[in-house]
């Protein structure tokens, strides 16, 4: 996995569970590599699949029991909890980028439709 | 204990290519060279009989008499010489050898558990070992010759009655007794240590001070000694034997120094 | 903890290498000894190992000052040539008693060495693969590499990259001290500063990036560019 040296590598590890949770690629219940497998298959460091395990803990993003694998959460509010939250993100970095060049909310609307459909009609050809 | 024995043969193992080679060769050359005296006598007296037209027990006289053992081995003296120069490169060469080269072996040996004093006993032991042997080795080496001399020498040029004649060095050999050898050993093992000594200070200081250490140190064996010994034998303080057992021990007392010192420089003054 | 206080080192009437140098490398951490060429980095692995005396300084290991809890990894083989790496694993094995077999024979496998490689023909790649075994088979908790990644072919640099991704650094803290910031990057933990012999700064490598938005490369042309 390739990162981004300017952010914290934990916080992209855990961006990629959310991405595939709230997709649905990580069905809920359902079991997840352990840390020093996660490590060695993403080539980070030990300690940091250790962060990202215990700050996925708290987020309730997984549940771990003693010398069971840890699993995905079953809760489905917690999924859409992420969901909504990785959906913020974008439209925050969207807004920003559009309003940057100062294009008119209807503007943006409008044409936001248009790629959308385009790109799914896209995907449905492909 | 343990460390030191596993230590001596890592050196014993390192040097053996080495060993080997200049052991044949010398040996070889020895032999050699008992060979190639035999011969040249003989046609020496050959040609003064050819030459000069004389009978064998004049010829013999002009070559300078009948052959003996000392002169068919009169190279030997040459030969135990680079083998004395090959046993000084030795011990500057077991020491170098762990720094230069694609591998530096010496920070292995400097990291390693246990003690630092087992590096320097190895490679002394591992040195004294090689001189031990080379000892042992020409003393077959000239029990061999003799014989060899016997076979291949003609009865009547051989001189049977001044076995050694003018050849000092091989008589002392044969007159060696186990209490010889042994100064012997103790000796080369105090001048190796000393080598040693210097070699250490060589790699823990930098070249003006180390010169000033080997210096200091040489001062300090020299100078009391001979003044010690000149005032000694002047005032009639001591008797001889006195004087002689008191050289012994500065001998030893100042060895015990050179060995404290350089145990001191191992472990905390030597850099790689 | 490994802890270094005050080192300083002098060669001869030149400016100090080291002039008071102090940071602490954590457990289970892997922290990057960052300075410019020449300033000193290799001086101070060396000198906490015992293989360069110090003028001043002391180095503790978890409360100790013994230095028998660090193993060494330097960019140089230090078995001789002879040797093959079947010896040199032999020769680890009689003398430490913290080495560790079961680890030197895994990473002989992992690394694709064989017990009858003679060290003197081994490629540049694999006498550094050598090196890293013999200092990871040693069970101690701390682990001093000296440019691991130097001058390495890029397939060696991924086999070894891969090491700080594995369980061989559970339990163990490490300093390491590279050029190729960019290799691993991702995988430091924290990152020490060197300047003129003195450290300038110590920072927690995901803290920077979580609370600056910088890398560690970016840090890196902060601090040396005064």
């Amino acid at each position: 996995m390739e990162f981004d040296q300017r952010s914290p590598v934990y916080l992209q590890v855990i961006r990629w569970f959310k991405e595939r949770i709230a997709t649905g690629e990580f069905v809920g219940g359902q079991e997840i590599p352990s840390r020093r497998a996660l490590a060695a298959e993403l080539g980070i460091n030990p300690n940091t699949a250790q962060k990202v395990y215990k700050e996925m803990e708290e987020q309730q993003l997984i549940t771990t029991e003693r010398n069971v694998p840890s699993r995905i959460t079953t809760d489905p509010q917690v999924v859409e909890r992420v969901r909504s939250e990785l959906l913020s993100e974008a439209v925050a970095e969207f807004v920003t980028a559009v309003q940057a060049i100062q294009v008119p909310l209807d503007e943006v609307m409008s044409t936001v439709q248009n790629v959308y459909h385009t790109n799914e009609r896209g995907e449905l050809d492909a | 204990m343990r460390k030191f024995i596993m230590l001596l043969n890592e050196e014993l193992k390192r040097g053996a290519k080495f060993y080997l080679i200049a052991l044949v060769g010398l040996v070889v050359l020895e032999f050699v060279s008992v060979i190639y005296e035999i011969k040249n006598y003989q046609s020496n007296v050959e040609e003064y009989m050819r030459v000069d037209r004389i009978s064998q027990m004049e010829a013999i006289r002009l070559a300078g008499g009948p052959l003996n053992f000392g002169d068919a081995t009169s190279y030997f003296q040459y030969i135990i010489a680079i083998a004395m120069m090959l046993i000084l490169l030795l011990s500057f060469q077991v020491w170098y050898r762990d720094w230069f080269g694609e591998s530096k072996y010496i920070y292995r040996l400097l990291m390693l558990p246990g003690k630092r004093t087992a590096i320097l006993m190895s490679k002394l032991t591992a040195v004294f070992l090689t001189i031990a042997s080379f000892i042992g080795i020409q003393w077959m080496v000239l029990l061999l010759s003799g014989s060899l001399f016997k076979w291949l020498t003609p009865e009547d040029l051989m001189e049977s009655k001044r076995v050694f004649g003018e050849n000092r060095i091989i008589s002392m050999f044969y007159t060696f007794n186990i209490a010889d050898t042994l100064i012997i050993l103790l000796v080369s093992t105090l001048v190796v240590s000393f080598v040693f000594h210097i070699i250490l200070i060589e790699r823990s200081y930098r070249k003006p001070i180390a010169i000033m250490h080997v210096v200091i140190d040489v001062v300090l064996l020299i100078v009391p000694l001979v003044g010690l010994v000149y005032i000694f034998e002047n005032t009639h303080f001591l008797y001889p034997d006195q004087i002689t057992t008191f050289v012994i021990g500065y001998f030893l007392l100042y060895f015990v120094y050179v060995y404290w010192k350089s145990i001191r420089l191992l472990n905390h003054k030597i850099s790689i | 903890m490994l802890e270094v206080h005050g080192l300083h080192k002098k060669y001869g009437r030149k400016r100090p290498v080291l002039q008071g140098v102090s940071f602490t490398v954590p457990p289970n951490q892997l922290t990057c000894l960052i300075g410019l060429n020449g300033e000193g980095k290799s001086t101070i692995l060396k000198s906490i190992m015992g293989l360069i005396p110090l003028d001043a300084g002391t180095i503790v290991v978890d409360g100790e000052m013994s230095r028998e809890r660090i193993a060494f990894v330097p960019d140089l083989s230090t078995m001789p040539g002879y040797m093959t790496v079947g010896d040199a694993i032999l020769y680890m094995e009689d003398f430490y008693p913290d080495w560790n077999q079961k680890t030197a024979e895994e990473l002989m496998a992992f690394f694709k060495l064989l017990s009858t490689d003679k060290i003197s023909d081994l490629s540049k790649g694999n006498k550094a693969k050598v090196n890293l075994l013999l200092g990871f088979s040693l069970d101690r908790p701390y682990l001093l590499l000296d440019e691991p990644l130097a001058g390495i072919d890029l397939f060696t640099k991924e086999q070894i990259a891969w090491i700080f991704s594995s369980h061989y650094m559970e339990g163990r803290g490490i300093l390491m001290t590279t050029h190729e910031i960019a290799e691993v990057e991702h995988l430091i933990d924290r990152v020490v500063f060197l300047q003129d012999g003195k450290i300038i700064h110590e920072d927690d490598a995901e803290e920077m990036r979580e609370l600056y938005g910088k890398s560690v490369q970016d840090r890196m042309r902060e601090v040396f560019q005064r």
